[in-house]
């Protein structure tokens, strides 16, 4: 029930507590943007070693075993940011609900842009889960392959995602990384493009991946 | 009923408040009862006077067991209203002119209104606007197929407007704003008049609420609307000092001169 | 183990506590422990070049690239956490440098009108490139802090002068207005560039809509019914619009 204040006592009250909402709301703004841009970075940095991987080109110190299992890593991390980018958006209170993040085409904002992200999350979904273990040993490995190649899509259609939407898209920072991660993806892509005539060839083709696919296998049944 | 309908300016509670009817039954008595339903909350409720029940108890004269229902019914609404605004809306943080820190007039002037407006559509009235010193209740249409068009005032310029909507049904609309006079709004947390808008207005289907809800976005500025947008069927528009204008998406849109 | 540790050890069972060993005895035991510690090295490499798991004497698997796994991870946490701070620090850091949006304009309308008329060079600078505008005040006493000074006067026909004012750095981002004014009153203010949607603004008028347009219209040819706002007070009231549209509707006068 009110009561008259007493004289000279303003009461504070808890205007605080909408303050501490906003500020929690503003929190998730902020962490939206940073896994976004995050996320991004995973996902292009496993896209890089994935190609570098299956080119050959892991150098001569680094076990390949080290190389796939980082390439594996960061594709499911890209993935766990991505996902944690997508509720930071639905708790941010940008006018998203978790239908616009998650069916493609039916965010009436942005349409296209969001559009994208949401394919790319799930081409990286898709990519990250065949490649788990269980996953991969149960298809062919034609399947798989094809399956796998829809993180290459992905990872542009994010790249793209996070230009047209970012907020900080107009920053110079972000406009050097997103050249940077363009030139890494390009030039990993090349090595496995003009490496794969070479491969065809070696006779020691099978040596990694066919190797440890059987290998998998035998382990599971 | 005249083809004019019911029409009368009446000067209480320190503003002149305009009733209209334009459409329905309602005989002049219920013009009377609204009248003097308004006389009746002018003494029950003002702050300015020093025999009213309302100073009575705010000096702690009064107790709570005291009062009428009325009185506990509009300090209940203003307890809900406070706890729901996180203490934006606070009667208690007022300076009020009887020298003691109760007013409720942020409300009580929407509820006065709003339940004249009640005692005119049971009297008959279908089509109807009380406009209570800014504070608007409104039933039905202006005519036939027209809205009510309302304007709302200009925060600087008083003799243009902002903004003209159309309204229809029952409709509350408040408008707080700087230029007020005795509306002694200040920020709880700073005990100063809350700075960033200009004014705020609240469109909803309670005009009792809408006028403590533009008592509360006022002292909330820009962010209240987000705290208005959590309200079904209150809308919001405010004028920052910037005089930027932002509404909420529901907020009626500007209407066009025909 | 194998069979040869097992003959190892048949032969030189490790020593009890206290026992007292002799020095070709434990130089025995050194170059055995020497030799188990280099097979165990290389047995696993071989058997993670197959698969990228192994699974430790504990019977936990254990990834080849278990140390890189987590810096990747803290990697990723540390750079969120850092990029929140910095985002969050950035924007405030912006919030705080508030100038005036559209009321700088009202200085420029009031002010700006005849500098602006007869420095018609003004013109191009700030309606063409706000963004550089922007960023290089220069001195001149008419507009608020952050906001260009430059206005554009651009004589209309009847009257009506348009000015072009400055970009103004407000909370939710630049703006940049252009307003008409006929006879000493402002009639019109259009927002020309406007906060970009996905920035702060977005947030905070997630579900608050900018209009950027303080729209100052003439009551009397709005054809309004009512007013809100306009009377509180009786005193006011005989001078007020609405007691004017009370008059006409007390003369039985249909407005609207």
């Amino acid at each position: 029930m009110v009561r008259p204040g007493a004289e000279g006592e303003i009461p504070r009250l808890e205007l605080e507590a909408v303050e501490e909402a906003q500020q929690l709301t503003e929190l998730w703004w902020y962490v939206s943007r940073s896994t976004g841009l995050v996320a991004t970075a995973l996902a292009v940095g496993s896209l890089v070693f994935g190609f570098l991987f299956s080119a050959r080109q892991t150098g001569k110190r680094l076990r390949p075993a080290w190389w796939l299992d980082l390439h594996n890593w960061l594709g499911g991390l890209a993935l766990a940011f991505t996902a944690i980018h997508m509720l930071a958006v639905i708790f941010a209170d940008l006018g998203y609900g978790l239908v616009d993040v998650l069916v493609p085409g039916t965010s009436t904002d942005s349409t296209l842009a969001v559009t994208l992200g949401v394919l790319g999350f799930y081409g990286i979904a898709i990519a990250s889960v065949t490649a788990w273990r269980r996953v991969r040993s149960r298809m062919s490995r034609a399947v798989w392959h094809t399956l796998h190649l829809v993180s290459i899509p992905a990872v542009a259609f994010g790249g793209l995602h996070a230009y047209l939407m970012g907020t900080d898209a107009g920053s110079r920072a972000f406009v050097l990384f997103i050249v940077l991660a363009a030139v890494a993806g390009s030039y990993a892509a090349a090595l496995r493009i003009t490496g794969l005539a070479a491969e065809r060839s070696r006779s020691s083709e099978q040596i990694l991946n066919s190797g440890s696919g059987r290998s998998d296998r035998d382990g599971v049944r | 009923m005249s083809q004019f309908g019911l029409h009368h300016v009446e000067h209480v509670m320190g503003m002149a408040v305009s009733i209209d009817v334009r459409g329905g039954d309602a005989p002049l008595s219920a013009l009377r009862d609204v009248v003097a339903w308004l006389h009746h909350v002018d003494a029950t409720f003002s702050t300015y006077r020093d025999d009213s029940p309302i100073t009575g108890w705010a000096r702690g004269e009064l107790t709570l067991d005291e009062l009428s229902d009325e009185i506990r019914d509009v300090l209940r609404l203003c307890d809900e209203v406070r706890e729901d605004s996180y203490g934006a809306f606070d009667i208690n943080a007022v300076h009020a002119p009887n020298g003691t820190q109760v007013d409720p007039s942020g409300l009580v002037k929407g509820w006065a209104t709003e339940r004249a407006a009640e005692m005119l559509t049971a009297s008959g009235a279908t089509d109807l606007c009380i406009n209570a010193g800014g504070d608007i209740a409104l039933r039905g249409h202006f005519a036939p197929g027209k809205p009510w068009r309302v304007g709302i005032r200009h925060p600087l310029e008083a003799d243009r407007l902002a903004m003209v909507v159309e309204l229809s049904g029952q409709v509350g609309l408040a408008t707080s704003a700087t230029y007020e006079r005795g509306n002694h709004i200040v920020d709880p947390r700073t005990d100063a008049p809350p700075s960033g808008l200009l004014s705020a207005t609240v469109v909803g289907p309670d005009l009792t609420f809408a006028d403590a809800y533009a008592t509360t976005v006022f002292v909330m500025g820009v962010d209240g609307l987000r705290w208005l947008a959590e309200h079904p069927g209150y809308e919001g528009y405010v004028i920052t000092d910037e005089q930027m204008t932002y509404a909420t998406d529901g907020f009626p849109p500007r209407a066009l001169d025909e | 183990m194998t069979v040869f540790d097992d003959v190892m050890t048949a032969m030189y069972p490790p020593p009890r506590p206290g026992q007292l060993l002799d020095a070709p005895t434990r130089e025995q035991l050194d170059r055995i422990a020497e030799l188990q510690a280099r097979r165990k090295a290389s047995a696993p490499a071989r058997s993670v070049a197959k698969r990228s798991t192994t699974t430790t004497a504990s019977g936990k698997r254990r990834h080849a690239a278990h140390r890189s796994r987590m810096a990747a991870l803290a990697a990723s946490i540390s750079a969120t956490g850092m990029l929140t701070a910095y985002l969050a620090a950035a924007d405030h850091a912006g919030a705080s440098n508030i100038a005036l949006g559209s009321s700088s304009l009202s200085s420029a309308a009031t002010g700006a009108q005849a500098p602006a008329a007869t420095t018609p060079a003004a013109t191009t600078p700030a309606a063409t490139t706000p963004a550089t505008a922007a960023k290089k005040p220069a001195g001149s006493a008419t507009t608020a802090p952050k906001s260009t000074p430059a206005t554009t006067a651009k004589p209309a026909t009847g009257g009506a002068t348009s000015f072009v004012g400055g970009t103004a750095q407000t909370r939710w981002g630049p703006v940049q207005v252009k307003v008409t004014i006929t006879a000493g009153h402002i009639v019109d203010v259009v927002a020309l560039q406007s906060p970009n949607s996905h920035s702060r603004s977005t947030w905070i008028n997630s579900q608050a809509v900018p209009m950027l347009r303080s729209e100052a219209l003439q009551a009397q040819s709005a054809n309004i019914n009512t007013i809100s706002g306009a009377t509180y007070t009786s005193d006011g009231y005989a001078q007020s619009l609405q007691s004017a549209l009370d008059q006409a509707r007390a003369q039985g006068v249909t407005v609207g």
